[in-house]
């Protein structure tokens, strides 16, 4: 569970989030979106103490955040980056084996059980068969699934992902929220995923946070926040909002070449 | 070079070289050497080949190995710590601070010694030391060390302390000027032994920190967000590696001076052979890096002999072609 209770953050002299407060269950899958500038990256970064806030509270399990140790908290927290990229070539494996990190002793290498839990990590995100692969030969899409492996490597009861299919093609951005959609299931993982991609929010998120200038504008299950009005407000476009022929769950049509 | 098992007999193996190296490179020199004398002088007797073996080309050697071997360690953590494959040992301008403390002595002709240590390598230590404080200054930032601004304090004041090197320069006389840039340039002689000794405690235990954090410097090599989710305490880690790699540095180069290229074309040549991670490369680093200078230094020893060459001149001769190679080969 996480909780934010009236989070202030601003960089220099710009607020981004305006007294904050909400509450994530667990097991919850849900979709944070706005416009660009509104706050999300930086929510995401505050629950995993990249940032941290100027004033008010976040608490994971009931717990003050800052009273966890980075290792700690990173037993309970995977992040997957917008966009990774290193400057050292390393192997997709060796990637996903950082994720162990917080279970090892500072000195020791990989234990059996550590290449095990990396292996499976990169099974769940279909791609094993990159494991001796260097980071720098993958396509956008595949590294993207390395860094998942990686974060899931840290066995994490959260998963927080920041933007991570806006480098992708259609198709390997729905395998991405499928395994999103199959960890949430099988592992009651609770997921938060800042996109841009509003209908595959729509289709995966069962519960949608809107932002707006460092403020929730609308909060609630998925069925109730995509609705034409409360969008058209958010994106200031003329969209419809219709029922998906195969499932019927809502998708956004934005009126294209009206003016 | 993928499996683990392969990457330690690699590692075996350039420890068998150095140890080749430590006992075949000083038979060689502009003074040939007899065998039986050298085993005579072990038996207690002193034999002319037996003393320029034992007490001159040995530690000769040794000092080679442990510059060597520092500045290419050195090399891999400031190259992880700055995610910058062109940092050297030097960008901080740990070197110009120790050039400049050097310079200054020379100038002012101060001479006096402590605990074996001359006035230049005292003051050359002192200025690197100053160097690499005033930089990590201005780069903490909140919770964590901007490594552009690092870079950015690094190289300015590196141009800074160029500029104050050349104006005691312009000061100096004929010989001082001929002592400074002799010192510029490098240089293994090793007037006095017992430092060797007293400088090995440090370099051991500034060995043994950094290796102590080669797996943070894995993670923390990709990015500080990646290093800060895998549950990782950047600062600390920046604080420790940044330390003890300039302290490895600010005392090489303080006793031999700035030698070039070795930080820069080990660590390179290394990733290509056994990869990125740090608890492989930082091991092997060492020892390649310790066995390169000596094999420079030999080089430098004979090829006009007797005249001695700088042999910074020599790291640079074959480190700069080395390094265009590995350039357009890859590209």
């Amino acid at each position: 569970m996480i909780r934010f209770e009236k989070v202030f953050f601003r960089y220099q002299e710009n607020p981004v989030l305006k007294d904050l407060t909400f509450t994530i269950a667990d097991g919850e899958f849900v979709g944070i979106i706005g416009p660009n500038g509104a706050g999300k990256s930086t929510m995401l970064k505050l629950i995993n103490r990249l940032l941290i806030p100027e004033k008010g509270k976040i608490a994971l399990q009931n717990k003050p955040l800052k009273s966890y140790s980075h290792k700690e908290l990173a037993r309970w927290i995977g992040y997957v980056p917008q966009d990774f990229s290193t400057t050292f070539n390393y192997t997709a494996l060796e990637i996903v084996l950082m994720g162990r990190y917080p279970y090892q002793k500072a000195l020791a290498f990989d234990s059996a059980e550590d290449i095990q839990m990396a292996l499976q990590a990169m099974e769940i995100t279909d791609c094993d068969h990159l494991r001796s692969r260097e980071i720098h030969t993958l396509s956008g899409g595949e590294k993207q699934l390395v860094i998942l492996a990686s974060a899931l490597a840290q066995q994490p009861r959260i998963l927080l992902l920041d933007e991570p299919t806006s480098a992708l093609d259609i198709k390997h951005q729905i395998h991405f929220y499928q395994i999103l959609h199959k960890l949430r299931n099988e592992q009651k993982i609770t997921i938060l995923t800042v996109t841009h991609e509003v209908n595959l929010a729509a289709q995966f998120c069962e519960r949608i946070i809107i932002l707006k200038n460092g403020m929730i504008v609308a909060d609630g299950p998925t069925a109730n926040v995509i609705q034409p009005e409360i969008l058209q407000h958010i994106y200031d476009i003329p969209l419809q909002v219709i029922s998906h022929p195969l499932n019927n769950l809502p998708v956004i049509l934005p009126d294209f070449r009206s003016s | 070079m993928a499996e683990s098992r392969t990457k330690l007999l690699f590692i075996l193996f350039l420890f068998f070289l150095l140890i080749s190296v430590l006992f075949i490179v000083p038979l060689i020199g502009s003074q040939p050497l007899h065998i039986q004398q050298i085993i005579d002088y072990l038996k207690g007797i002193e034999t002319t080949s037996g003393i320029i073996f034992f007490r001159i080309r040995i530690p000769r050697i040794l000092l080679a190995i442990i510059t060597g071997a520092s500045l290419a360690l050195a090399g891999v953590v400031f190259q992880s710590l700055l995610r910058n494959p062109l940092a050297t040992p030097y960008t901080l301008g740990v070197s110009s601070g120790g050039a400049l403390g050097a310079v200054l002595v020379i100038k002012l002709g101060v001479a006096f010694s402590w605990w074996g240590f001359s006035t230049i390598q005292i003051s050359a230590f002192m200025g690197s030391i100053a160097t690499i404080t005033l930089v990590y200054f201005l780069a903490r930032r909140q919770r964590r060390i901007s490594v552009y601004v690092m870079i950015l304090a690094g190289v300015t004041l590196s141009y800074f302390f160029g500029a104050m090197i050349l104006m005691l320069h312009f000061l100096a006389d004929f010989t001082e000027t001929r002592q400074m840039v002799r010192w510029m340039m490098g240089g293994l002689d090793v007037v006095n032994p017992e430092i060797l000794w007293r400088s090995l405690p440090l370099l051991f235990v500034s060995y043994l920190v950094l290796f102590s954090q080669a797996r943070m410097l894995n993670i923390l090599s990709t990015s500080e967000e990646i290093a800060l989710s895998k549950g990782i305490a950047i600062e600390r880690v920046q604080k420790i590696a940044f330390l003890f790699a300039s302290l490895l540095t600010g005392l090489v180069v303080a006793i031999s001076g700035p030698i070039g290229f070795v930080g820069l074309i080990i660590p390179h040549f290394l990733r290509l052979i056994i990869g990125y991670d740090h608890r492989y490369l930082m091991p092997a680093s060492l020892l390649l890096g310790g066995s390169f200078l000596a094999i420079c230094d030999t080089v430098a020893r004979t090829i006009l002999a007797p005249v001695d060459i700088p042999v910074g001149i020599i790291t640079a001769l074959i480190g700069g072609p080395f390094f265009v190679w590995l350039l357009v080969r890859r590209g």
